[in-house]
């Protein structure tokens, strides 16, 4: 009897691996297929809408700031960004946290000389854990990318865009978007969907930036009132948002902890980044009804397809820190609240004198912000990830999702704002004068975008 | 460099090219070319603005 039990035993022990086996593939094969190519889409929408968003003088150039960025994250992110990650999450200390998962010596692995960072028989998982992680620092450049188009120069927009998503974006996921984050452990700061760690992020160090760069030639008159630069391609840009729309999908899904992968909790539970259960219904739910709460919003306010579409991303990011636990109508309603804020931030902005050429930093800065608020305000008191033995539980709060808030904030702003400013010292940063009338594309851009067709724009400014 | 290994049979652990050997001297090409990239393209960059000033 004791024979065929222990037979038994190690029958469901042998079935239980394999199982684990088949898990693990299921989630590489889902994120090589589905989470990182959806992620690529993002790049394409945003390439687009900046492209459509440009002057026909400056199309291309701006599409060549935007590849570039992109380019060179994926390196740059290898070289330095994943083990930032796995690093840093407790503080500057780099010590273990409690599920041991973090700190210096268990970064190791994710070091560029690693083993673990190439081809290895038995790890299918690492490279595409990797993929997704490059293809969120991509989107912050990329949102970046849109607020300072038509007259940064390219060299110096990379540098920023390499900080910003190799080191600032990563450490804000390392304190507030890991299970062993300092902000998380201590106070059950929640942002599922990362509103705060890559839009406020990158909406605010794009602000810091657009503060030393300045507004485009002709955006403001003497009297301190702003003129309207209308891009040359208004359905491209439209288009470029519905595809980011659909990019996001990619993306949140890349904010879920598959069952029975290597870092899950569960055998048969989806999770969030917090080790908190989740379900693929919900996300479902609220994506949508913060999609179309931010149209809808940004149609009652503005009427303007442009805002509406950016309503449609606003309306995501106004959710995504809570889309694991809204109930859909909030979902709704939080959405078009966030649509309803954006046109006056953009107003409040340019009253400031920020030209932001794409409404970045209120998309994503602002309505970021909104977001990680709102999970605060309507959310509080929820477990706030899974605790390993002996650590003490941290609860959703409004006070904890305050301090996250500022943390991003600054995580955006301060370094935008003091690397731009070294770069404008060097001569970096703002292309000449002469160029920016000209065009970038005639000046700079061996091609041209449309030799056949659409009339040249009709001064210089304009 | 070269392959690190002999067999696939019973194999498990890094296979790429030169592991165990050559990483850092890769990763420090990798970052010198996109340094070089970088440098050249501001290089580029800055001689056409300098241009479209004169005209």
């Amino acid at each position: 009897m004791e024979e065929q039990l222990a037979e038994l035993a190690a029958k469901v022990a042998e079935l239980e691996a394999a199982s684990a086996g088949a898990n693990n593939t299921i989630f590489a094969e889902l994120y090589y297929y589905l989470t990182i190519p959806l992620m690529v889409i993002i790049h394409a929408g945003f390439l687009a809408y900046e492209m459509g968003a440009s002057r026909q003088k400056n199309v291309l150039a701006s599409g060549i700031k935007n590849i570039l960025a992109f380019a060179f994250m994926v390196p740059g992110f290898y070289f330095i960004g994943w083990w930032i990650y796995w690093a840093f999450p407790t503080g500057l200390s780099m010590s273990a946290g409690p599920w041991g998962i973090s700190g210096a010596e268990y970064a190791a692995f994710a070091l560029p000389w690693s083993e673990s960072m190439g081809p290895y028989i038995g790890d299918n998982a690492t490279g595409v854990f990797f993929g997704a992680f490059t293809l969120f620092a991509a989107t912050t450049a990329s949102i970046f990318s849109g607020a300072v188009i038509e007259r940064i120069q390219v060299v110096g927009f990379t540098i920023l865009a390499l900080l910003l998503g190799a080191v600032c974006w990563i450490l804000g996921a390392a304190w507030g978007w890991h299970v062993d984050g300092w902000l998380v452990t201590g106070f059950g700061y929640h942002d599922f969907g990362a509103a705060g760690v890559v839009h406020m992020v990158a909406g605010f160090f794009a602000l810091g930036v657009l503060i030393n760069l300045g507004p485009r030639i002709g955006k403001f008159n003497a009297d301190g009132s702003a003129n309207a630069i209308s891009g040359h391609n208004l359905p491209f840009t439209l288009t470029g948002l519905m595809l980011i729309i659909v990019g996001f999908w990619g993306f949140l899904m890349g904010c879920v902890i598959l069952p029975g992968e290597a870092w899950s909790w569960y055998g048969d539970q989806w999770a969030t980044i917090y080790g908190t259960p989740m379900t693929l219904s919900a996300m479902t739910f609220n994506i949508l009804m913060g999609f179309a709460g931010g149209i809808i919003g940004a149609w009652m306010f503005t009427r303007d397809p442009f805002w509406m579409m950016s309503g449609a991303l606003g309306g995501i990011i106004s959710c995504a820190a809570g889309l694991d636990l809204w109930w859909p109508p909030t979902a709704f309603a939080v959405g078009f609240v966030g649509a309803a804020i954006m046109k006056p931030s953009a107003d409040f902005l340019e009253k400031m004198g920020i030209d932001d050429a794409v409404g970045a930093v209120t998309v994503h800065g602002t309505l970021g912000l909104w977001g990680v608020l709102a999970v605060g305000i309507f959310a509080s008191g929820y477990p706030a990830l899974q605790i390993a033995e002996g650590q003490e539980m941290a609860y959703i709060s409004i006070v904890g999702q305050a301090v996250g808030a500022i943390v991003m904030f600054a995580l955006g702003f301060v370094p935008g704002y003091v690397l731009s400013l070294i770069l404008k010292m060097m001569g970096l940063l703002r292309v000449g004068e002469g160029a920016e009338i000209a065009g970038l594309d005639p000046t700079k851009v061996p091609s041209i975008a449309y030799p056949e067709g659409i009339t040249q724009s009709n001064t210089p400014a304009e | 460099m070269g392959s690190p290994l002999e067999s696939f049979d019973g194999f498990e652990g890094a296979y790429y090219t030169g592991a165990g050997s050559g990483e850092m001297i890769w990763l420090i090409i990798a970052i010198a070319l996109c340094v070089a990239a970088l440098v050249m393209g501001a290089r580029h960059e800055l001689d056409a603005y300098k241009k479209a000033d004169k005209k």
